[in-house]
């Protein structure tokens, strides 16, 4: 290495933050967030926690609707934009699943959409494998399957790993 | 100022950075019920650009102060705006607190965070008391930011200990160049 790869810089900034938190940008204490305001907060994302069922099953919808248009498409830049949407989709299943716990339903999500990344919507075994995800979602959220455990859980991962196993 | 002193965070700005506006909308309702003043949303990493270049192109009172931001996005991931904020050439926009906010995270999206310079990440699911811990914390306790040949961002050693294995960092202490701001 040269002298001048060696070279770090270190740089110490004054505490803004601090300082626009109403305390002295000096002062060695820790500031905190009222416990009363955390509680609060919490009960936010606690309250959303009843909405999930819909939003889940209207982000299912568009996912099931996005894949159909990719199987189903000729053009394939149309084909790759809505197998874009079907990753995007994925993703915000997995991000919502795991934001109140839903492990089953994260487990699924974070699947397909590790799966989109080496789809071929031409192919059969593929779109197997895209449905046995899809479905599997589907009976995850009507039984109100939380956790990757249980004898249901087991059969519906062992149903995914199997369509995988056989057809990728 | 006594270990207790309640943080007003009526004056700050955070921007959330996330595709999916379920999940956006639960995070800015779960900010502002913490006092954070202003809560800005963008819905990827391009639109999050403009924003943090329209707000902090120079220091003022109504700068963005800390961005949480999600890792997987459309058009501009987090990955991308990361960078560009730390390789930007404003105090105001390279400085900024980051922090990654994502599902399932990995031990290595944990170290690609890190090395490309954010200052927390957090795994879902989010909790308020997580996210007030960690807001908390970028307010009572930033690290110096360390620029070197290969990284730009906060100091990756957050504790620091006694360590009696063999140190991988490079520098000698003729090497290192110290900059304090002044007040």
């Amino acid at each position: 290495m040269s002298k001048n790869d060696d070279k770090v810089e270190i740089f110490h900034r004054v505490n803004k933050l601090k300082s626009k938190a109403g305390l002295s940008a000096f002062a060695k204490g820790q500031g905190r967030i009222q416990d009363s305001r955390v509680q609060k907060a919490q009960a936010v994302i606690d309250d959303k926690e009843a909405e999930y069922s819909v939003e889940v099953e209207n982000v299912l919808r568009n996912l099931q609707a996005s894949w159909d248009e990719c199987v189903g498409a000729e053009k394939s830049d149309v084909r790759a934009g809505a197998l874009e949407r079907v990753y995007n989709y994925s993703n915000n299943v997995k991000d919502l699943a795991s934001m109140y716990g839903y492990d089953l339903m994260g487990y699924f999500a974070l699947s397909l959409r590790d799966f989109c990344e080496k789809i071929d919507a031409h192919k059969e075994e593929h779109q197997i494998i895209v449905r046995a995800h899809i479905n599997a979602m589907f009976v995850t959220l009507h039984e109100k399957l939380r956790s990757d455990e249980g004898e249901k859980a087991k059969e519906l991962m062992n149903s995914v790993a199997l369509a995988i196993q056989k057809y990728s | 100022m006594t270990a207790d002193e309640v943080l007003d965070l009526s004056k700050f700005t955070v921007l959330i950075v996330d595709d999916y506006s379920f999940v956006s909308q639960i995070i800015a309702a779960t900010l502002k019920e913490m006092g954070i003043g202003r809560v800005l949303i963008s819905e990827n990493g391009a639109h999050a650009k403009e924003q943090i270049q329209a707000l902090n192109n120079f220091e003022n009172g109504s700068n963005i102060d800390v961005v949480i931001m999600d890792w997987l996005m459309p058009v501009m991931d987090g990955r991308a705006l990361l960078q560009w904020i730390r390789q930007s050439n404003k105090d105001t926009i390279k400085f900024l607190p980051v922090v990654v906010c994502s599902a399932y995270t990995s031990g290595s999206l944990v170290s690609e965070t890190r090395d490309l310079g954010a200052n927390e990440v957090i795994v879902k699911p989010v909790s308020a008391a997580e996210l007030a811990k960690r807001i908390q914390r970028t307010i009572n306790s930033p690290r110096p930011f360390v620029k070197s040949k290969s990284f730009f961002g906060p100091d990756r050693r957050r504790q620091n200990r006694p360590f009696d294995h063999e140190d991988r960092r490079k520098a000698r202490p003729q090497d290192l160049k110290a900059h304090y701001e002044q007040k």
